[in-house]
């Protein structure tokens, strides 16, 4: 049976809180919150792109003449000297918001989409690569705008970048149909987009409950049930989702990139879950049974049978490290508004081997430091892990204060 | 009774030299996300651009 290292120590053994005879402890804490506050809003402020100049500079032999004097997109142009429209539309995708430019072009059957042009989005290089190397983007080229634009109907999207697929195109149907509707007249027969809940997405559930269930119970059906989650989670939420939780998730929260339901209900079952485990069993189940890089870890360390011991101090001085770490991640996070670029974790690159540059040399140091130390990432590095924990923490402490407070009215 | 067991130096050492050449990939991985964050110009146009297959214009062929 598989071995289970609890990354979060027991109740009461939590990690001591540094001491306080540091005296410039409160300094250097207010100081980097201010600093991230600052960078937050520089970056909210320097980054904001003129969407329009942008796309009369992706069309310069084009007259693009405004149709509606609006502040927020979705704007629609009419192309000057054609029957031409361009409309101009934003979306989600999986990093953050995406910003589309498509060109609807009158036909005999109606209108066809002419050019796609995606001007600004937040996804990881990997991502991109993958939906390339998919030929996502092809499957747009020369389509009818009535078409559907809805995935896995009319469009399929390359597996381990499901939710970049949705996103980009959803932004492209709304953008096409409002111009086919409002601009080339043709009546909206196309099919509706219904909530995506799918096979995925069900599966994605029932990890989850198995782990709730693991969570509350002892025995052999608990330790089954651990068991069909670990592989679950490596196969399904790793290398097929590719959906593990990083600092670019947490990122991208903070910042505002929150999915609509309807069109990614994976992300939401996943925050439902992870959230839901720490406030209903006061558990972090995610760490302990739903992250895939956990468990890939776990079997580096099978295989290599060692087991270094990390010293207690170190383990306290690690914590330290990870604070500074994810603070100079969200830095440079919230310094570009794009929340890939901070995210330092090897999680993507491994579950989709899609990497730049320094990324190739992250994983396989922390596969490394996995066959020698359990959860070698896990404890010393991982900055999801660490605030998961923390909101653990609070849980007890608010828990803590309940039951005071509760004692001491009665 | 339990048994406490003690830290040995040598694991230390190992866990310290991976700890550091970890840290100092991700100082690189840092490094690397400010090169990419310079080179974000302020107009980034088009990133994906995707044409339509070429219709035959020529009505006789």
């Amino acid at each position: 049976m598989t071995d289970f290292i609890n990354i979060n120590p027991p109740s009461g053994e939590l990690p001591e809180e540094p001491s306080k005879d540091f005296p410039w402890r409160g300094i250097v804490e207010g100081f980097a919150w201010v600093m991230l506050l600052a960078a937050f809003i520089i970056g909210q402020i320097a980054t904001r792109p003129d969407y329009e100049s942008m796309l009369k500079e992706a069309l310069p032999g084009d007259v693009l003449i405004r149709s509606e004097v609006n502040t927020t997109l979705p704007v629609v142009y009419q192309v000057e000297g054609s029957e031409d429209v361009v409309i101009m539309a934003e979306g989600e995708g999986y990093g953050g918001p995406l910003v589309v430019g498509v060109r609807a072009r009158k036909s005999d059957e109606g209108g066809r989409l002419a050019e796609v042009l995606m001007l600004s989005h937040k996804e990881s290089p990997a991502f991109m690569e993958r939906l390339r190397r998919g030929h996502f983007f092809k499957q747009f080229g020369g389509k009818d705008v009535s078409d559907d634009f809805i995935v896995n109907h009319d469009i399929d999207a390359v597996s381990g970048a499901t939710i970049s697929s949705r996103g980009f195109t959803s932004t492209v149907r709304e953008a096409v149909h409002l111009g086919a509707v409002n601009h080339l007249g043709l009546k909206p027969d196309w099919k509706q987009p219904g909530w995506v809940f799918g096979v995925e997405e069900a599966v994605l559930v029932m990890l989850f409950i198995l782990a709730f269930i693991a969570g509350y119970h002892n025995g052999k059906f608990a330790k089954t049930a651990k068991l069909i989650v670990m592989v679950g989670a490596l196969v399904f939420v790793g290398f097929y989702a590719n959906a593990s939780l990083s600092l670019a998730s947490i990122a991208g929260i903070l910042m505002g990139y929150i999915p609509a339901p309807q069109q990614h209900p994976m992300w939401w079952i996943m925050m439902i879950g992870v959230l839901g485990s720490i406030v209903i069993l006061g558990r972090n189940i995610y760490c302990q049974q739903i992250c895939p890089f956990m468990v890939v870890q776990d079997l580096a360390q099978k295989i290599s049978g060692v087991k270094l011991k990390i010293d207690s101090r170190f383990q306290k001085r690690a914590r330290t490290l990870i604070f500074f770490l994810s603070w100079v991640a969200l830095m440079l996070i919230f310094l570009t508004a794009h929340p890939a670029l901070g995210s330092y974790e090897p999680f993507a690159m491994m579950f989709s081997l899609e990497g730049l540059g320094i990324q190739w040399y992250i994983l396989p140091a922390s596969l490394l430091g996995s066959f020698f130390v359990p959860r070698f990432w896990c404890r010393l590095f991982c900055p999801v892990g660490l605030y998961l924990n923390e909101l653990v923490r609070l849980r007890r402490r608010v828990k803590g204060w309940f039951t005071k407070t509760r004692k001491q009215g009665s | 009774m339990t048994k406490k067991r003690k830290d040995k130096p040598w694991h230390l050492k190992v866990t310290g030299t991976l700890s550091i050449v970890m840290l100092f990939l991700i100082f690189g991985f840092f490094y690397q996300s400010f090169e990419e964050m310079l080179k974000i110009a302020p107009l980034q146009v088009a990133i994906e651009r995707i044409n339509a297959p070429e219709v035959n214009k020529d009505p006789d062929n």
